[in-house]
């Protein structure tokens, strides 16, 4: 807050000196906002092993062997991309748990375009999820498998986990997933139908606009005010502008998917209501026996914990852990208490519910 | 520590302008965020929003509406033109899938002589409803109660068998007394027969 000197030119060097800070730093900021490179993401090694319409599953490659037969399916939200769970090394869910002898698979739904409009949760879950999972088990040779669905992702996973049985889903972690709408927060009754039959496919820049209205002020301009911060205080931007890169990377809705979230899940509740019919059958949570890890987060406005808490006490799993970290939406699986804490957690309750190789020393990794 | 003393022995101290006004900026900021977020929670918001998107929403369908008949009559292609067509090739690779689990599963049947896809929809669970599961739970608790009748009928037949088995010296039971029924009527104990009957008469009346 002061300036110490000798003398008042030591005093005045020492503004300057301030002052060229300043402007570095705030040179520094235009260009990585406007010139910065595209920070490459989602290296960690992998084939594609299944792929429908826009949708590929990725199988990640490890340099040892697996230590747990187990396989891990990952299925991420239909808002911005599946890169957020392999962001970059060394802040990668994937990479992490691939580290600790995972064998683990992630469900990419690529870009919809015009075509995919009429896409629903039904085409959703029993054309996509319901295969992909098959491929993965099978891919594996496992009967058993662990879903792990990051926001509207663990939505999902719950919905199949509730219908299917085969192969057996032995465990199921909910990452910030929002499942029961009792108090549907800040998406308020906006009329689902009528912006679905004008829009038929709901666009990117939509749904970038409506996430970043939740935080009008943090989205706009706090995000770019931090930026500023790092580059002064002469910190690394490099996890920042994977950040952003994710957070502006968003990608259409299919309209029939759209209006399903947000008038079958937010204004009508359905399920947990076991109101939500697919493929002819009802999705009742009560059918999920699998071992179930719920975490949120508790600065998460996207889906805060009062939207997935008491969605535990519907579903008829024995073992029920629920945890809650002081993050936001993101800071779930991006961020210092995701590497230092959230991540080992995961991989810990993973670790103690799966079944390990035979002989994972002697067991060649399955690839 | 050096820093610490030069500042306790500097002649000069003054106001860095520029730190103030950060430190200023970054306590305010926390507010204002956390002032729009619940700005955005209030109802006059959500109302004002919805008021703009439904204005905005009029005139997009205005505006696609009018594109769509224009471009209907000219030899282009609409983007509903070409969406069809990838539907009809996302289609295809459908049934493309479709057919190769039908193999997949065809040669799991010759192997191992169980069909998956058959054996999936099997485990796939009936669906019931709570009036379905209620009707499903009043018919086994009549079940049940129809199941303890017997039993109690049943323990009432082989007591008397046993007693009147007793009485001429054997007491076989009701297992017993099926066991030999090639040989009723020995010895004066009742009659197999017309105990099964007795039996039976009992049976029907509690069915």
């Amino acid at each position: 807050m002061y300036i110490y000197g000798d003398s008042i030119y030591q005093v005045g060097d020492a503004l300057v000196r301030t002052a060229q800070d300043w402007m570095l730093a705030t040179r520094d900021w235009l260009e990585v906002l406007q010139y910065g490179p595209d920070i490459p993401t989602g290296l960690s090694r992998r084939e594609i092993i299944w792929s429908r319409n826009k949708s590929q599953l990725y199988h990640y490659l490890a340099d040892t062997p697996h230590k747990y037969s187990t396989p891990v399916f990952l299925v991420y939200a239909l808002i911005n991309k599946a890169y957020i769970l392999d962001l970059t090394p060394g802040s990668s869910l994937v990479e992490h748990l691939v580290n600790r002898g995972f064998d683990v698979y992630l469900l990419d739904w690529g870009e919809f375009e015009w075509e995919d409009r009429y896409t629903s949760f039904e085409e959703l879950v029993l054309d996509h999820i319901r295969p992909a999972v098959r491929q993965a088990a099978q891919k594996a040779q496992s009967p058993d498998i662990s879903i792990l669905g990051y926001c509207m992702g663990g939505t999902f996973a719950a919905m199949y986990t509730a219908l299917f049985e085969k192969p057996v889903v032995r465990n199921l972690i909910c990452l910030a997933s929002p499942l029961d709408f009792s108090n549907p927060g800040r998406f308020m009754g906006y009329d689902a139908d009528r912006l679905v039959d004008t829009m038929e496919l709901v666009p990117k820049s939509f749904i970038s606009w409506g996430t970043r209205l939740l935080d009008p002020w943090g989205s706009y301009v706090g995000t770019f005010s931090r930026l500023w911060t790092k580059l002064e205080d002469e910190r690394d931007a490099h996890h920042w502008r994977a950040l952003y890169k994710w957070a502006t990377d968003n990608v259409n809705f299919p309209g029939v998917a759209f209006r399903e979230w947000l008038r079958d899940l937010y204004q009508e509740n359905k399920l947990v209501n076991g109101e939500i019919i697919l493929g002819g059958r009802r999705v009742e949570l009560g059918r999920i026996k699998a071992d179930l890890l719920a975490i949120a987060g508790t600065r998460d406005y996207v889906s805060p914990p009062y939207q997935i808490a008491p969605a535990l006490q519907y579903m008829s799993s024995r073992d029920k852990t629920y945890l809650e970290y002081q993050v936001g939406h993101g800071g779930v699986v991006l961020g210092a208490t995701a590497r230092d804490t959230i991540y080992p957690t995961i991989a810990d309750w993973l670790a103690e519910r799966s079944c390990r190789c035979a002989d994972a020393q002697s067991m060649a990794p399955l690839h | 520590m050096n820093s610490e003393l030069s500042r306790n022995h500097s002649t000069f101290k003054v106001i860095n302008p520029f730190k103030v006004w950060e430190k200023l900026y970054l306590s305010g900021e926390n507010a204002i965020t956390q002032a729009s977020r619940n700005f955005v929670s209030t109802t006059f918001f959500g109302q004002a929003a919805e008021l703009m998107l439904n204005r905005y929403l009029q005139i997009v369908r205005m505006q696609s509406a009018f594109v769509y008949n224009v471009l209907e009559d000219w030899p282009f292609p609409t983007k509903r033109d070409i969406a069809r067509l990838a539907r009809m090739n996302i289609s295809l690779e459908r049934k493309v899938d479709l057919l190769q689990l039908e193999l997949e599963d065809q040669e799991h049947l010759e192997q191992y002589g169980c069909d998956d896809a058959r054996r999936d929809n099997a485990l796939i669970r009936p669906e019931t409803n709570g009036a379905d599961m209620n009707l499903i739970i009043a018919a086994l608790q009549d079940i049940a109660s129809r199941i303890d009748n017997l039993e109690n009928l049943v323990q009432t037949h082989n007591q008397i068998l046993m007693e009147s088995r007793a009485w001429s010296g054997k007491a076989p039971g009701l297992l017993g007394l099926v066991a030999e029924e090639s040989r009723p009527g020995e010895d004066g104990s009742l009659d197999p027969a017309e105990s099964i009957t007795i039996l039976m008469a009992d049976l029907d009346e509690q069915l």
